[in-house]
């Protein structure tokens, strides 16, 4: 089910909220949010959620055996299995076809590929249990006895199909115990509508005329209609995946869970290594906590910190989905990553800030090109296109520029932290008693009532609604 | 509540009203909606779409396992919202934000381009009416309803879609081209301007030449028959404004390129030259890809020239006028914008000119022209339903073989080879052979559809003359060009 949806808005979202809340106590409480997730997932991937509840009962039984049989071969055993079931997971469903092709490809083979469909969500619930049986055999989290909790941990919707990756250790209290203040379940109303804004009224959009325009259904090719492809597709691959996380952040602190940031205004960064963390800041932790730290980070020279971030940033373009294109994206940002690492980011700063900004956003673009097209030709043409082997504009890429300056303009506003400044200065103000309350509260309203009028209206007038994260 | 939950939060007691307040404009319009939406009634179908609504399939495990309920429901339940319609009207008014014109609705008939909108997908049309673009709320019907008596069969007929092409790349400009077969992006662009919808086509060196060597081909397969050519151009390459007749987009150009690349067997009649004289007459529509009946006699009469024939005149036709107004594909697919009300309000009339002789016709799933899964089609319809489908009133709209046997008595026969702009011209051809049969080369030799081999047909069938009509879209679209070349190969 995606939020995004009549169905989701209007149906699941009010049912879940009245059962969850009056559901009597933490117990039926987890019971009542557990069963409305398996719901949820199993409204997009009726087969496979038993494989989300097979993959969490593996992790929740290894976890037991890790903590019982600490320091003994079983304990090792069982923590290894949990590594091999969930990294085998995903290399049977997501990467299969990929070692496929690229076996048939290098030795002329032909073998079959896998007729499986990849399940949603699957490189976030995966992570998540693996984050977990580290964390057991670390130490740095008590294992979870019940497996009820267990499973609601693994399958809780409001992040399950499109992060934030969640760990153990963050939402552990919360599943023993929780409650949602009046304050909690306002905000989170704010943020959900944030994120519904985000997906519905940008992302959708932006995403419409970047196809069109990177896919030639509009005459493509110049240099203007291939950079507003790209900028477009570069919004709305930032306001879907961070709208989703908005979302699942507000549904979460609704039910009373506070889930980590995940995005924080990446088009503004100065740096590559700044865009990082503000990008998908919960994959780049995972990847730092769990790869690039055990190998070693940057204590052991430099050499091997360049191998380590090799490692980091293969892997992080590889889980964005079964594609040379994606390891190229990843290993592109490596190049700026240790350019930057190796002149050092202090001794950039003499570059002025405006500069270092653009600088930033023109390698990332370029990065999204590697993104969209699966296909390497395709992205090289892209490229040479938005350098003018196609010349520079014709009246059909004029019209498409003309036609979204709105939408630009508002993409452009919104990947500031403008908004999210002011909403937050009014809250505090508001909060502290330096302003009457009425003024945040009655803005924080109308907004809510705004955006969700907004929203169903251009629901209703679009069946064009894909979550384009599902896929990683 | 317990302590720890305000996060040493102050002043909480004073605003608990507000909190209140703030969660109720949030889950209050969610569930009152949401229960409303359950228990009211839901509307089988849109009138501002025209198309029924799908009922969820009966939920079974199959039905469950499958996805395929769900996904259902999720349709079923966004068509039938409550107040849907209003909702859509009041996205028309928000798309003027998304697709912005700098001066609004412009309703004169100034050059101005009001609207741009990604077209239609010509590489997978196969004559039915195509796809709408995903983020359009209007729908075509997918089987148009016809109150002429098509046989049932009809919908058992094939309608998968041709094969794809290699993903075409960049966009060449007309004259100097990179004659490269990848090298081919068509494009598809609707402008509405000046009052009316046009389809821009941008044409390439390298496809029209391809498509004058498949009209070679045809020449070369068949010496004891004259093969006769003629593109027209579509409302674009008149009326679009200048910027988007020229360059790339200059369909007389192309049309002379292609024509240029013509063998000498081949009798070439330039259909630009045929239409420009008469562009202050109604030879298109305004809210229809296709051209009218008016037009299509024109290009009839510069056929029958070069030929020898003599063509008749129009007012020896009976001339109709089909039930109601027209509002077409264009129009359809850019109803979801405000700027195409200017369509809507001057909406289109399909007229019609009968031929004058007696004639039956009819419809034949292949080239092997099996009886028994044939049904009796019609040249004109005077009655259409539905105001989207309204071209459908010429020759039984897309077939994959009509055959029209007529009391010419000259024991000559015609084949024509088209696309839909040929429905409103074959009519024409009634009046001068015994037997004429048309052929829709997107209907055969693809995925699902049955193959077809003319070579074995003109041998059975003898042929005096071979007709191919096309717009310019078939000449830019390698599948079209593909689809003309399997049939003689």
């Amino acid at each position: 089910m995606v939020f995004s949806s009549f169905t989701f808005l209007f149906l699941f979202l009010p049912a879940a909220l009245a059962l969850y809340f009056l559901a009597p106590g933490i117990t039926a409480k987890n019971v009542v949010l557990t069963l409305l997730s398996l719901f949820f997932y199993a409204w997009g991937e009726p087969v496979w959620v038993a494989l989300l509840v097979l993959s969490a009962v593996i992790a929740y039984a290894c976890g037991l055996a890790v903590n019982r049989f600490r320091g003994r071969w079983f304990g090792t055993f069982a923590f290894v299995l949990t590594i091999v079931v969930d990294l085998g997971i995903l290399a049977g469903f997501k990467y299969l076809n990929f070692f496929i092709g690229n076996i048939n490809l290098l030795f002329g083979l032909a073998i079959p590929k896998s007729p499986l469909a990849l399940p949603i969500g699957i490189s976030f619930y995966t992570f998540q249990t693996l984050s977990y049986i580290i964390d057991v055999r670390r130490g740095r989290v008590e294992v979870q006895r019940s497996f009820l909790r267990f499973l609601l941990f693994v399958s809780l919707f409001p992040q399950l199909i499109a992060g934030p990756i969640v760990r153990y250790s963050e939402v552990a209290p919360q599943l023993e115990d929780r409650h949602t203040s009046l304050r909690d379940f306002s905000q989170g109303a704010v943020r959900f509508a944030c994120g519904l804004a985000k997906k519905v009224l940008i992302a959708n959009y932006a995403g419409s005329a970047a196809s069109s325009l990177l896919e030639g259904t509009v005459t493509g090719g110049t240099a203007v209609s291939s950079w507003l492809g790209i900028l477009l597709y570069a919004f709305q691959i930032y306001f879907d995946f961070s709208g989703y996380s908005d979302m699942a952040i507000g549904l979460g602190r609704i039910f009373g869970f506070r889930y980590a940031e995940n995005f924080d205004h990446p088009y503004v960064s100065r740096s590559i290594t700044e865009f990082w963390r503000r990008w998908h800041m919960t994959l780049g932790s995972f990847f730092r906590d769990y790869v690039y730290i055990p190998l070693g980070g940057s204590r052991k020279g430099l050499p091997r910190q360049l191998f380590n971030l090799l490692v980091v940033w293969a892997l992080t373009g590889f889980w964005h989905g079964a594609s040379w294109n994606f390891v190229l994206w990843g290993l592109w940002f490596l190049v700026f990553l240790s350019i930057e690492k190796l002149i050092g980011l202090k001794r950039l700063e003499v570059i002025p800030s405006p500069i270092r900004l653009a600088c930033t956003f023109f390698l990332v673009l370029l990065g999204w090109v590697l993104f969209y097209f699966t296909d390497l030709g395709s992205a090289w043409e892209c490229i040479r296109d938005m350098f003018g082997a196609n010349g520079f504009i014709n009246g059909e890429a004029r019209l498409a520029l003309i036609q979204n300056l709105p939408l630009l303009a508002l993409c452009a506003v919104g990947a500031t932290p403008l908004a999210s400044l002011c909403g937050r200065a009014l809250q505090n103000s508001a909060e502290r008693g330096a302003l009457p309350f009425g003024l945040y509260a009655v803005p924080a309203m109308l907004f809510i009532a705004a955006i969700l009028s907004v929203c169903a209206v251009s629901l209703a007038g679009s069946s064009f609604n894909p979550f384009i994260y599902w896929n990683f | 509540m317990p302590k720890h939950a305000y996060n040493g939060y102050k002043g909480r007691k004073r605003h608990t009203g507000w909190y209140i307040a703030i969660i109720a404009v949030f889950v209050l319009p969610l569930i009152a909606i949401g229960v409303y939406s359950l228990v009211d009634k839901d509307p089988t179908g849109s009138e501002s779409e025209r198309r029924d609504f799908e009922s969820p399939p009966p939920l079974t495990a199959e039905s469950w396992l499958s996805g395929e309920w769900a996904k259902a429901f999720d349709t079923y339940y966004a068509d039938t919202f409550p107040q849907r319609e209003s909702l859509l009207e009041v996205n028309r008014e928000l798309n003027r934000f998304y697709y912005f014109t700098p001066s609004g609705v412009n309703k004169g008939n100034g050059d101005e381009v009001i609207l741009f909108v990604p077209g239609i997908d010509h590489e997978n049309d196969t004559g039915e009416g195509a796809t709408p673009p995903p983020s359009d709320v209007t729908a075509e019907p997918s089987a148009p309803t016809m109150l002429a008596s098509p046989s049932p069969s009809m919908s058992a007929l094939p309608s998968a879609k041709p094969s794809e092409e290699p993903t075409p790349t960049p966009t060449p400009e007309l004259p100097d081209l990179a004659d490269n077969e990848l090298d081919v992006r068509t494009s598809n662009g609707i402008i509405i301007a000046g009052g009316r919808a046009m389809e821009l086509c941008a044409s390439s060196e390298a496809s029209t030449e391809k498509y004058a060597d498949a009209v070679n081909l045809y020449a070369e397969t068949f010496p004891d028959s004259r093969v006769i050519n003629i593109v027209v151009p579509n409302a674009g390459g008149f009326y679009a404004p200048e910027e988007y007749r020229t360059g790339a987009y200059d369909q007389q150009a192309a049309i002379a390129t292609m024509q240029s690349k013509l063998s000498e067997s081949v009798v070439a009649v330039n259909g630009y030259d045929a239409l420009r004289p008469h562009t202050d007459e109604y030879i298109y529509f305004r809210s229809d890809h296709h051209w009218t009946q008016l037009g299509a006699y024109y290009a009839y009469r510069a056929v029958m020239d070069a030929i020898g024939e003599t063509p008749c005149e129009l007012d020896e036709f009976e001339q109709g006028e089909v039930n109601g107004d027209f509002l077409g594909t264009l129009y359809n697919w850019s109803a979801s914008y405000p700027q195409s009300s200017v369509i809507a309000e001057n909406p289109d009339k399909v007229y019609f000119w009968r031929p004058v002789r007696d004639f039956t016709t009819r419809i034949y799933s292949d080239l092997t022209m099996n009886e028994a899964t044939a049904w009796n089609g019609y040249a004109i319809s005077s009655t259409v339903q539905g105001i989207a489908n309204k071209y459908m009133a010429f020759m039984s709209g897309d077939q994959p073989l009509i055959h029209v046997s007529t009391d010419v008595g000259n024991g000559k026969s015609v084949l024509v080879l088209k696309e839909s702009y040929g429905n409103a011209f074959c009519p024409y051809l009634i009046n001068h052979y015994e037997n004429v049969y048309i052929v829709d080369p997107r209907k055969y030799n693809g995925d699902g559809l049955p193959s077809g081999d003319l070579v074995s047909f003109v041998a059975e069938h003898p042929i005096d003359d071979i007709i191919i009509i096309d717009n310019p879209f078939p000449m830019n679209t390698s599948s079209y060009i593909r689809q003309l070349n399997d049939l003689i190969s």
